[in-house]
């Protein structure tokens, strides 16, 4: 028998994280259905204009048609933002995010038909971005258990963190804030959010 | 700081998005329609011929008599796939029409017969014409009458093309067979020692697409006529698929082991080509649009837009007998990608030649231009046009508005034009000073603007005072409003 080295296995991490509850992982998957179909809709805007630049004649019908269902498309992904943020209990910053394309889908609607380019081409190129913005966010791996914030015992948000939701590894928490919810917009159901500020090694301090 | 996991988390994102971007929908995705023109591609519905099996059609020349070429403009039933027969709109019943040979700086007399059951307009392309015989689109020549033009011709020898230029009916009336070439000679350009006679050959290049009975298929949104337009698909540009070349698809031509000049002309109605030969064949460009370069121009290809031509000596001299030279399209694939073979069938004796020294081209001087006027050529917002989608428009304005401009007769102005998607630009009376090869200037009539693209021309305004057109070249695009008026005052 050979040496072998241990390597940690899913079990093992498990069981020294608790899961995470099953409200946050179906509404997490329901915002990375929705944010990931909304960004490939979206990455295909600028291709299908470019083909219409290129030659493609029907390209242009086919943006068309593609920001009409945007338009609809984006308002899912509204709905999902809040749903995972309550109960999904993970970060709330998607929302207000999903609600500005939402409004703006249908500006940039009028604005591609009505050929005012400079504002269509800015707004299409930030639409893009936010999406493809949130979208990574939500695909990005374990990110339930990284995001999820634990419901706070008691009013005074004594805290500490749950086990298993520490810091990435080499950084240090320096300091747990509790902010009042007034202070956080949109956040009333909840008497208290924390935030921890993680500082890492080369000095930045990094939200989580 | 990245955690590796997340830099892996976006490297291989990005990589699956790219794999299945291109995985899905092939390479043409990144080059438009995979075409290199604007427009839609509309399939055929019969079985096209195999490719270099019919011999290549040569027009039949008319030369005045008298000042005078007669043209009958009417329909008939050619054979243009073998073994089917194509109804026609054609000039003497043919298509092309006959190439009119005639020498520049003497006056020609076309008078045309309307034999057809629709109203026609003829437009001399390329030619210095007063307003009143110069194919104004309304202007027509209405069915069972004749009508002289008159061509002063006062303008230097080049290869022109007329053709149809009914209002709103360009499109379907060019697709249907009335084109043909005039080739404007003169004593400077006869005494080069440039191919000549059976030698000297017109290759009017088209692409077409045809009905399940072998008539040429053309999309129009109402074929009673009624209103015009093409179906919404097709509003960027007809494009066929299968090349014709003086009618005939891809034909072959048998060919002397010799210099020969041919009169280049893109007569199709959206698409766009960038020739090439193999067998180590080049193109010896000696004229453009509107007559000789100063000095010959080798070049391994050739891009011509709708409407543009390239006077060209290919010199097959080299080769050895049994050699087949094939003209390609580069910018499309399968049966759009191959336009014609030349077959090297036997030696021969040339004493034609190609000089160093072609002609003389005044330069104009940029600094005398009295008026810069900007010129975009864009789709205008939905909602324009008959069927809901936008309009084809020149500076926002169409057909309807009136004068985009009115310029001063004998001043020189630059003209910059600037473009969506593609378009080839075409002003009627006046020429375009471009830069040519080596930085020598040359004289076009049609530019071709690629999306997005911006040339500055300088335009002398010479000729005759009146209401002119300057319009896109893309056929579907003109009939679709992208044509305005100017006036010479
Ligand atoms: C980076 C992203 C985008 C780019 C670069 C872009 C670019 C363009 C361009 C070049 C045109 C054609 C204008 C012309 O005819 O010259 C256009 C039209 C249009 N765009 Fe966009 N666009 C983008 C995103 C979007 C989005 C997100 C929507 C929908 C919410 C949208 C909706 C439209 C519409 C409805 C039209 C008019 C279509 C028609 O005429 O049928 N675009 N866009
Ligand atoms: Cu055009």
């Amino acid at each position: 028998m050979c040496a072998r080295v241990r390597v940690p296995s899913v079990e093992d991490m498990t069981a020294s994280a608790p899961s995470v509850p099953g409200a946050t992982t179906a509404t997490l998957w329901l915002l990375r259905l929705v944010a990931g179909v909304q960004a490939v809709l979206l990455v295909g805007q600028p291709l299908l204009a470019g083909r219409f630049l290129d030659g493609d004649y029907p390209s242009l019908a086919r943006h068309g048609n593609n920001g009409l269902i945007l338009m609809g498309v984006a308002w899912l992904v509204v709905v999902a933002a809040v749903l995972a943020w309550r109960p999904g209990r993970l970060p709330g910053w998607p929302v207000p995010l999903a609600v500005a394309a939402a409004f703006l889908m249908p500006v940039q609607l009028g604005m591609g038909h009505a050929r005012f380019l400079a504002v269509h081409l800015l707004l299409g190129v930030s639409l893009v971005a936010a999406g493809v913005v949130v979208a990574l966010w939500a695909w990005s791996p374990d990110r339930a258990r990284r995001s999820y914030r634990p419901r706070t015992a008691t009013a005074q948000g004594q805290h500490a963190p749950a086990q298993g939701y520490g810091p990435p590894q080499g950084h240090q928490p320096l300091q747990t804030h509790a902010r009042p919810a007034q202070a956080v917009p949109g956040m009333l159901s909840e008497p208290y959010r924390q935030d921890q500020v993680w500082y890492t090694p080369d000095g930045a301090a990094r939200l989580r | 700081m990245m955690s590796p996991t997340r830099r892996t988390f976006l490297g291989l994102s990005g990589a699956a998005a790219v794999t299945a971007v291109l995985a899905a929908v092939g390479s043409d995705w990144f080059t438009g329609n995979g075409t290199g023109s604007h427009g839609a591609l509309l399939p055929s519905r019969v079985p096209l011929p195999e490719p270099f099996t019919t011999a290549l059609p040569i027009p039949r020349e008319i030369t005045p008599t008298d000042g005078v070429v007669d043209l009958v403009a009417r329909r008939s039933a050619v054979e243009v796939l073998p073994g089917r027969t194509t109804e026609i709109l054609g000039y003497d019943g043919t298509f092309p029409g006959p190439t009119i040979r005639a020498r520049a700086g003497e006056p020609l007399r076309v008078r045309l017969r309307n034999e057809l059951d629709l109203d026609t307009v003829l437009h001399l392309h390329g030619g210095v014409t007063p307003p009143e015989h110069d194919g104004y689109p309304t202007d027509v020549v209405v069915p069972g009458t004749v009508r002289d033009y008159d061509y002063p011709l006062g303008q230097r020898a080049a290869p022109l093309w007329y053709h149809d230029h009914a209002m709103d009916f360009t499109g379907p009336n060019v697709y249907a067979g009335l084109a043909g070439m005039a080739l404007l000679t003169d004593d400077e350009e006869e005494a080069l020692g440039l191919p000549s006679g059976e030698r000297d050959i017109p290759l009017v290049i088209c692409d077409r697409s045809f009905d399940a009975d072998g008539a040429f298929a053309y999309p129009l949104i109402d074929p009673s006529r009624g209103r015009p337009g093409v179906e919404l698909r097709y509003h960027g540009g007809l494009l066929g698929d299968c090349v014709l070349v003086n009618g005939a698809p891809w034909p072959v031509l048998e060919v002397d082991a010799a210099r020969y000049r041919f009169r280049l002309l893109n007569a199709s109605n959206a698409r766009r080509y960038e020739l090439a030969l193999d067998q180590g064949a080049t193109f010896t460009q000696v004229g453009t649009d509107l007559g000789l370069l100063e000095k010959p121009w080798v070049r391994s290809t050739l891009p011509l837009a709708g409407a543009e031509r390239a006077d060209v000596v290919v010199d097959f001299s080299d080769l050895p007998v049994g050699t087949e030279v094939t003209m390609t399209n580069r910018l499309d694939g399968g049966g759009p990608g191959q336009v014609m073979r030349f077959r090297v069938v036997r030696t021969a004796s040339d004493d034609s030649r190609v000089p160093d020294r072609l002609s003389t081209i005044e330069r104009l001087d940029p600094g005398a231009v009295a008026v810069t006027r900007d010129l975009h050529f864009a789709l205008g917002p939905t909602g324009g046009a008959h069927h809901g989608g936008g309009m084809w428009n020149v500076n926002g304005i169409t057909f309807h508005d009136g004068d985009v401009f009115t310029s001063r007769l004998g001043t020189l102005e630059r003209w910059r034009l600037t473009t969506d998607v593609h378009h080839p630009i075409h002003a009627h009376l006046v020429g375009f000073q471009v830069e040519g090869p080596d930085g020598t200037p040359a004289w076009k009539d049609t530019v071709d603007l690629r999306p997005g693209d911006a040339r500055e021309v300088l335009v002398p305004i010479e000729g005759y005072r009146g209401q002119y057109v300057l319009h896109c070249h893309n056929l579907e695009h003109e009939d679709m409003m992208m044509m305005v008026h100017f006036s010479v005052a």
